[in-house]
């Protein structure tokens, strides 16, 4: 699989309600370890959602700080926007993402990343 | 890199300048392969950059244009091989740039670069004359 098959790509759940598009995936440096003698890169979840400018500029996240008037903007625009492990999506076919999403729904980004990226769980 | 380091795969990789060991600018970040593995519970990894016009005309349209592009190459240059592939084995560092530990002439990023220096600027009269 690519980068380029999961991003940009509309994702929906099974029963076919739109959650947006994927924005970005989430890299952790936990996966075996490469000829470089350094840790590979393992995906282990994605951020989803209807509004992809301030994403891209990671301004949803927290280390982007500023300014501020920016960041309350794309953080109010982009407040629907999710994240979904790998282990929730259930297909990628024809440029189409199905998510199997859990009973209490999927946590919000701005939640789980807006102080630190250390506090999100795989 | 320390073992545990969190990025986030857009935001702060794809279209990153790739330098070589030399300093030298050796392409673009265009895609990145992930490879499944055995355990179907485990996480894809991350293990090659893909860099090359042809991995750009398949993020921007993947089902069209890419694919278009992609045919006409294979029918026009049967050794095409697809992309530029580098191993994240060769990675030593990603900041603002993503620095190699190989020479870019190992690489075969500059296939294009190195055709139209071949077949276009080489047949220029006075080309062959080096600079300075």
């Amino acid at each position: 699989v690519r980068l380029s098959d999961l991003v940009e790509k509309p994702v929906y759940d099974q029963a076919g309600r739109s959650l947006g598009q994927i924005h970005d995936a989430r890299l952790i440096q936990d996966g075996p370890v490469l000829s470089s003698g350094m840790a590979s890169f393992r995906l282990h979840g994605v951020i989803a959602g209807n509004m992809a400018f301030g994403t891209r500029l990671g301004f949803d996240r927290g280390d982007v700080r500023g300014p501020f008037l920016f960041k309350w903007l794309f953080r109010f625009l982009g407040r629907n926007a999710v994240y979904i492990t790998w282990g929730q999506i259930a297909s990628i076919e024809g440029g189409r993402i199905v998510v199997v999403e859990p009973s209490g729904g999927f946590p919000k980004v701005r939640d789980m990343l807006g102080g630190s990226e250390a506090t999100v769980t795989a | 890199m320390g073992v545990g380091r969190e990025l986030w795969a857009a935001l702060s990789l794809l279209d990153r300048q790739l330098v070589d060991m030399d300093g030298i600018l050796a392409g673009k970040v265009d895609d990145l392969e992930l490879d499944h593995p055995a355990d179907p519970d485990g996480l894809p990894i991350v293990t090659s950059i893909l860099s090359g016009p042809g991995v750009l005309s398949h993020r921007m349209s993947p089902r069209v244009v890419g694919r278009l592009i992609d045919s006409w190459r294979r029918r026009r240059h049967p050794e095409y091989s697809g992309p530029a592939r580098i191993s994240f084995g060769v990675v030593k560092e990603i900041g603002i740039n993503v620095e190699l530990t190989v020479p870019r002439s190992d690489l075969c990023v500059s296939r294009l670069e190195d055709r139209v220096r071949d077949r276009i600027i080489g047949r220029i009269p006075g080309s062959r004359r080096g600079a300075g």
